[in-house]
């Protein structure tokens, strides 16, 4: 028995670290081979629903002289028979160290998951902070949408991929064939890397980076086969990535500045993919997925176009990211009535204009009419608490929401069928870069209990489910989205006390945070607080796009309640060149 | 309906039973064979697989019943095709009636790597045991499965304590190898009952 098996036969679930999956390319190592481990810092069931994995795995392996192979962070039973072996974390497809790999791509798609990159380091044997690497240690590169703002962790990184991944990791792949022929230093490699759009190298002199784009979604590579996992995983479905960016344009949400402008593919297009996807994969179920589904125009149409295909071959089509102002119930006539899920995010109009969510009275009230009359009887609404400008007015506008929609259901129902099931949740707002929000200060986190208890009470007694997460993950969460340099150290030392899988509720440690903020010497109201437009913020080296002046602006109209439109409608000089504003 | 026999092996045996169905339907959904669905709201695919194996265990004889109109020819090429590394498809039937092997099972046959036992004079009182013998380097043990099991590993620890012998079973190599209906007395082959 050779040592991965003494390692796999000792610990459950063994399988997350064997591969072997279905549709697993064939790996041949050459002389000249470059080989790129794709790290994805949390555990296989979440790594193997990854999008971005998905996709750079197929289009690095189809590179000829280019090797793609997977690393997840392992649980602390594999850890320990590792150690146990005398052995360092390996990768799944061959087995091979990380230490082997001439580079390393660590994907970030929460910022929680900082904490996995150093434990997954660690057990490799590889020194955190890039400064301490030399040239025989594989290049660690950061990507994915954390790095927008880079900083708490630039410091561990050779390289970040900032912005759209299809196109600069088979450039950077490119150079780096070059650069190894030749045999040179990694400070040159990293010197002609700078040049690539949205490559940024925290080692060299500050300088404006702008973000990599795919421009047209049609051309830009996806995979026509899937890895199929062995074992259950989070989302163990076939994924269509209908389009990129967002028009909505609400303040609090990351994703729909950092990935503006819109960019949709062709119902022809999504067709074919999907198409060849289910073939392929043997999956029962395809989801639409983008920021917002429902807006998308081509949905009726790529609907009836999946519907035959559907029948023929037996799946499912799943439509996530549904708004209550372009929700057509027609779209999922045809599957079970499961739950439907809406994101109202704040329970008055007033903080809904405040954070630009333009979703009115009138649009919850219809949708659900439509809704419940089609025999749906399970409602999950999501909502932030400590969004700027709350009240307890706001708070208990949840409630109020809570009650219409119950005396609305009694009404459509009219006494008869199931009781309706209605699922409340409720997160605490973390103010993000590159965000009109970006100044504001996160709300204190007794404050924020305060208001959970509130809301669990009153939802409570009437019977319907609340669901939250203790506000101090959030917290943490908060001051390293906003975070610069100083919290590198700060990371380190919160590893070192235990900080790992912060992620999952039951594994994060505040007081490891905590502790470690304060040895270094950190306040942590700094990262809380309320910025002044003035001010000089960690990410503005990143440029997405979007003016600064813009988020001002909106930031300015959010504090007064005003409302921005879809730019769809026209519009909003938000600073994006380039924009096509169709769907 | 199909009967197809096939084996588990290498890295494939720390799939568990659960997933390893799923794997199963989904190979069957990508060899694009028309299988029949039970009615009703929550259709599923109307296959039953032998008795579990268990984790870390390989096998030369599981079965799954597979209720389809599916030629035999040319199945055992296209499971090949659109099964995941570590399973084969070793012999199919075409039969009208089921056998019943999830049901049926009464005992399997394994194969342990391991000297340990060579030349010991072995018995054990052990109710579900059927047969044990160990020759040159393999310990090989018919025991009760299915509706009245014995795990091997658990077996094998039994009888590693009853000899007085330190064994890691972790560490050993067992291999399922044969499948029985029947009783202790006179145990059939499962695919000897496949018509």
């Amino acid at each position: 028995m050779n040592s991965c098996d003494k390692i796999f036969s000792s610990i459950e679930k063994a399988a997350r670290y064997t591969g072997g999956e279905f549709n697993s390319p064939e790996i041949k190592y050459g002389k000249n081979t470059v080989s790129f481990c794709f790290c994805f810092p949390d555990m296989y069931e979440v790594a193997m629903s990854n999008l971005g994995l998905k996709i750079l795995y197929s289009v690095i392996n189809n590179n000829p002289d280019t090797v793609c192979e997977r690393c997840f962070t392992p649980s602390d039973e594999f850890a320990a028979a590792l150690k146990n072996a005398g052995e360092r974390l390996f990768s799944i497809e061959t087995k091979r160290r990380l230490t082997d790999f001439d580079m390393l791509g660590f994907s970030f798609q929460y910022e929680l998951s900082y904490s996995n990159f150093l434990y997954m380091l660690d057990l490799a044997g590889i020194p955190f902070y890039a400064r301490e690497r030399g040239e025989d240690y594989p290049l660690v590169i950061g990507g994915g949408p954390c790095m927008i703002n880079p900083e708490p962790i630039s410091d561990f990184l050779d390289l970040c991929v900032i912005g759209d991944g299809e196109y600069t990791a088979p450039a950077l792949i490119e150079l780096y064939k070059k650069h190894k022929k030749n045999g040179g230093k990694k400070a040159v490699f990293l010197a002609e890397a700078a040049k690539i759009e949205g490559v940024y190298v925290p080692s060299l002199p500050a300088r404006k980076v702008k973000k990599a784009m795919v421009k047209n979604l049609d051309e830009a590579p996806f995979p026509e086969k899937f890895l199929i996992p062995n074992i259950e995983i989070v989302h163990d479905r076939a994924v269509l990535e209908l389009f990129r960016g967002c028009t909505r344009g609400c303040r609090f949400c990351q994703a729909g500045f950092i990935y503006r402008p819109l960019r949709a593919r062709s119902v022809d297009t999504l067709e074919k993919q999907a198409l060849k996807i289910i073939e392929t994969s043997g999956y029962e179920e395809m989801s639409l997925s983008s920021l917002s589904t429902g807006d998308f125009e081509g949905l009726r149409e790529l609907a009836s176009r999946l519907r035959p295909h559907a029948e023929k071959l037996n799946f499912t089509v799943s439509l996530p990211s549904l708004r209550m102002d372009s929700f057509d119930p027609e779209m999922t006539e045809n599957s079970r009535k499961n739950s439907l899920t809406f994101a109202p995010e704040a329970g008055t109009q007033r903080l809904r204009n405040v954070i630009n969510k333009n979703i009115i009275e009138e649009n919850i009230t219809a949708t659900l009419t439509d809704a419940f009359g089609r025999g749906y009887d399970n409602v999950k609404l999501y909502f932030m608490l400590g969004l700027p400008t709350e009240t307890m007015d706001d708070v208990s506008g949840i409630v109020a929401l809570a009650d219409k929609i119950k005396s609305l259901y009694r009404q459509i129902t009219a006494g008869k069928g199931r009781p309706l099931r209605l699922g409340v949740s409720a997160s605490v707002f973390i103010p993000k870069p590159h965000t009109p929000f970006q100044w504001a200060a996160q709300i204190d986190m007794e404050e924020a209990r305060k208001r959970q208890n509130y809301l669990r009470e009153e939802l409570r007694r009437r019977k319907v489910n609340f669901s939250y997460h203790d506000a101090d993950s959030s917290e943490i969460e908060a001051i390293l989205a906003r975070g610069d340099r100083r919290l590198s150290a700060a990371l380190v030392k919160a590893y070192e006390k235990g900080a790992k899988m912060d992620g999952w509720t039951e594994r994060f440690r505040y007081g490891a945070y905590i502790d470690a903020l304060n040895e270094c010497g950190i306040d942590k109201t700094d990262y809380l607080r309320e910025y002044e437009p003035t001010e000089k913020l960690a990410w503005d080296f990143v440029d997405i796009g979007v003016s600064k002046e813009y988020l001002k602006n909106e930031y300015k109209k959010a504090l007064a309640a005003e409302t921005t439109a879809d730019c769809r409608q026209s519009c909003n000089g938000c600073g994006i060149e380039d924009c096509n504003q169709k769907l | 309906m199909i009967i197809l026999k096939y084996s588990k092996s290498g890295d494939a045996k720390y799939i568990p039973h659960v997933d390893t169905l799923r794997v199963l339907l989904r190979t069957l959904r990508r060899m694009k064979i028309k299988v029949e669905y039970s009615a009703g709201f929550n259709p599923h695919m109307l296959i039953n697989m032998s008795p579990p194996l268990p984790v870390g265990i390989e096998s030369e004889t599981e079965f799954l019943e597979i209720q389809t109109a599916a030629e035999a020819e040319g199945f055992s090429e296209l499971f090949g095709k659109n099964c995941p590394k570590g399973f084969s498809a070793l012999k199919i039937w075409q039969t009208e009636k089921s056998p019943k092997i999830t049901a049926n099972t009464t005992a399997a046959q394994y194969s342990a790597e391991t000297s340990a036992f060579d030349g010991i004079a072995l018995s054990s009182e052990e109710p579900k045991l059927y047969a044990l013998s160990a020759q040159k380097g393999k310990l090989i043990f018919t025991i009760a499965c299915g509706n009245n099991n014995l795990r091997p590993d658990r077996f094998l620890e039994s009888l590693a304590q009853k000899y007085n012998i330190a064994l890691n079973t972790r560490e050993i190599k067992i291999t399922r190898t044969k499948l029985f209906t029947g009783t202790r007395e006179n145990l059939i082959q499962i695919d000897n009952t496949i018509i």
